[in-house]
């Protein structure tokens, strides 16, 4: 269990106090404090004057220390568990489902946040549901300002926020804005994993079948893995990948997969859909007697006997709520200048779907 | 008239007929009271500490989850900001494990130094010091290493550069926290921080052909491809995919036995595949041209994947060593903080982007007449 945030800025440059912005305008600090809650003892040209310099400096009120004072007055504390928002546009509003991999990861995020005391809030965005402008006023009004976007899909709804304002990680996501630190399961290892296990057991024409939309939502990272495992290989042993299109029918795909199978010979497929065994049974391909298949999203609930690589999708919402946390807890906002992107491991799992071969 | 309390007319006040106020939320004081321990023994029980034996741990964290204890984020930040501002108690001591095979490149114009004052940097930062020990011929061997941490209350360890060669380390891993500095080859797989040699890759190859360079060559050791995990290769790999076919140069990989001989072995290649631009993780190919007598970049063009400090002039992509080494120490700080030793379940890989520079080796203007042609 890893419970802790990964990343602390070196030396953040400290943020002006009450004290810096009395300094600065050679007011007591307590004319500060009175003039920039609004009190009406301090004249309005006054008041002015001293928020336009509080504005200059970026003075802002700290929370933890208002908070504080608050539980000293009154004995407890009064400001409410900070939120931290996690953004999906996977259309939940237009009746979609959470696929289980997305689950997985909601459910990692969820206990993450609790275990360190922050409430997580799931936010949709997308046609039913909100679009930038609504988002950023909920936001503002419920001064959420910690946000993770949870492994958005290309070819729906995007958001532009404004990113300097926020506390922000990236679960997968890497089509899009922002440049946000980025966590994810490890895709390349994952092909490059299942490619040896499955030529170990003596497969001799893989295949790799993946979605262009999580292709293009991973960086191209599965390909990468899977041309570097067929380098070595002569070029008429070589099966080109198939990238089959966004929002492509489970029936349409299932035509494209055996299209593809037969035509290259393949006689081992690596598919991210963990419905691959099924696809394949559909167009009358026997497993494991006409192709054997591993898929690289074992998560439950998995299909009986199908071999493959199962990341740890817990983790990775684990990991992104770390990273947010370790700057709302130093109050930094907006993006680094360098974003890292974490990969969590995936451990292969066999199964009668990709037996040795005798 | 007397003074003496008690004989006023008063009542005594009702202090203990009067009901509390039902708390609306628990501190450590109230598990500790209920538990039967200590506060700090709660403190460090809900934190994993492993000087708490595990029974009484749990014993803990049951009490706890029974009054609906929650960490309190507010409080948290608090701390956070006061352990800021205030010196450390207690200092912690880190260890920089290097192998005894790579200790040349701790000098000179490798980046290695660089690598380690990132780290210390960020180990200064959090009053924490990071002291080198070298292990391997001629130097400490593991088992020695592991009792010399012990002895001296080290228990943070940050691996870096081990030799492709060296598969393993063998130090009692429950004992330690510890993150790798690349030498993603070496077991155990512990948590790991490195150069993002995909997207230098990459991205090298990208502002090439934008600057007009159409065969573009990647030459590089074997050795730094298997230490590398094949990340150059694959980064190259990746963009050919995308590439017309008459772009795609195959890129030439080299044994550390052949570099003698790479004088005769690159303009070999290069003619062979005509290629425009070079782009390769070995500076030293500068002696290489020199000596074969190819005019940079007349002949060909080249940007390194790792620009050295030292050479400001040269194109191509400056890899963040530093960052890599301070984000590694910044992540074995929060598991020291955490007492989180041992191997972990599942790994977890931090990659850092490198960035592009522009340089005279690599113009922005390409050949007027490719030489492909």
């Amino acid at each position: 269990m890893s419970i802790q945030p990964d990343s602390i800025p070196l030396m953040p440059t400290r943020r002006p106090t009450l004290k810096d912005v009395a300094r600065e305008s050679g007011y007591h600090i307590t004319t500060i404090s009175l003039a920039l809650r609004d009190h009406p003892s301090i004249p309005e040209t006054t008041r002015n004057k001293i928020r336009e310099i509080a504005r200059r400096m970026g003075y802002e009120r700290n929370p933890v220390y208002h908070a504080l004072s608050r539980f000293r007055q009154q004995g407890r504390v009064c400001a409410p568990a900070p939120r931290i928002a996690y953004l999906e546009n996977l259309g939940l509003g237009s009746g979609r489902t959470r696929p289980p991999y997305m689950e997985a990861i909601l459910g990692g995020a969820r206990r993450q946040a609790e275990l360190l005391g922050y409430q997580l809030e799931v936010l949709t965005v997308g046609e039913d549901d909100h679009d930038t402008h609504s988002l950023t006023a909920y936001l503002t009004e419920h001064q959420i300002s910690g946000l993770i976007l949870g492994s958005f899909i290309p070819g729906f709804s995007e958001i532009a926020l404004n990113w300097d304002d926020y506390a922000v990680a990236k679960i997968h996501s890497r089509h899009m804005e922002p440049e946000a630190t980025t966590v994810g399961n490890d895709q390349l290892r994952e092909v490059r994993m299942a490619f040896r296990h499955l030529a170990e057991a003596g497969y001799q024409r893989i295949g790799l079948a993946v979605g262009r939309s999580d292709e293009d939502a991973s960086g191209h990272r599965h390909t990468a893995g899977f041309l570097m495992e067929e380098a070595p290989l002569p070029p008429d042993r070589r099966v080109p990948p198939l990238l089959f299109p966004y929002n492509i029918s489970g029936e349409d795909l299932s035509g494209m997969i055996a299209r593809w199978v037969r035509r290259h010979h393949v006689d081992a497929v690596i598919c991210n859909w963990s419905s691959i065994q099924l696809l394949l049974e559909q167009q009358g391909l026997k497993v494991p007697d006409d192709v054997a298949c591993a898929t690289l999203c074992l998560c439950d609930p998995a299909p009986p006997g199908l071999a493959g690589v199962r990341p740890n999708f817990d983790l990775v919402g684990e990991r992104a709520v770390s990273i947010v946390v370790a700057q709302l807890k130093s109050a930094q906002r907006g993006l680094p200048e360098f974003p890292s992107s974490i990969y969590v491991q995936s451990v292969w799992q066999d199964g009668p779907s990709a037996p040795r071969r005798r | 008239m007397s003074k003496v309390s008690g004989k006023t007319d008063q009542a005594p006040r009702a202090v203990a007929e009067r009901s509390p106020a039902p708390k609306r939320y628990h501190t450590l004081a109230d598990i500790a009271a209920k538990a039967g321990v200590h506060v700090t023994t709660v403190s460090l029980a809900l934190r994993d500490h492993p000087s708490i034996p595990p029974s009484t741990r749990a014993r803990i964290r049951a009490v706890a989850k029974e009054f609906g204890y929650q960490r309190d984020p507010l409080l948290d930040a608090l701390n956070f900001h006061r352990a800021r501002q205030t010196q450390q108690a207690r200092t912690v001591n880190s260890a920089f494990v290097v192998h005894a095979g790579t200790t040349r490149l701790f000098s000179g114009a490798h980046y290695q130094p660089l690598v380690y004052a990132g780290a210390k940097a960020a180990a200064e930062a959090r009053g924490h010091t990071l002291d080198i020990f070298v292990v391997g011929q001629g130097h400490l061997a593991p088992a020695r290493l592991n009792t010399i941490l012990t002895a001296r209350g080290i228990t943070g360890v940050l691996l870096s550069t081990f030799e492709i060669d060296i598969e393993q380390l063998d130090l009692d891993w429950s004992q330690f926290c510890a993150v790798k500095i690349e030498c993603l080859h070496l077991t155990p797989h512990l948590d790991a921080v490195s150069n993002d040699q995909l997207q230098v890759a990459r991205l090298a190859m990208r502002r090439l052909r934008k600057l007009g360079y159409r065969r573009i060559g990647l030459a590089t050791a074997r050795e730094d491809q298997t230490r590398l995990a094949e990340s150059f290769g694959m980064g190259v790999l990746i963009e050919q995919a995308s590439l017309p076919e008459a772009e795609c140069v195959p890129p030439l990989i080299f044994s550390l036995a052949e570099v003698p001989e790479l004088p005769r072995i690159i303009p070999e290649w290069m003619r062979a595949n005509k290629v425009d631009v070079i782009i390769s993780n070995w500076n030293e190919l500068f002696d290489t041209f020199a000596t074969a007598g190819i005019r940079l970049p007349d002949d060909v063009a080249f940007a390194s994947l790792d620009v050295p400090p030292s050479m400001p002039h040269v194109a191509g992509v400056v890899q963040n060593h530093r960052l890599v080494g301070q984000r590694a120490m910044e992540q074995l700080a929060i598991m020291t903080d955490a007492y989180q030793r041992g191997v972990p379940e599942a790994q977890t890989i931090t990659y850092i982007p490198g960035y592009w520079q522009d340089g005279v080796t690599a113009s922005s203007r390409p050949h007027r007449h490719p030489i492909w042609v």
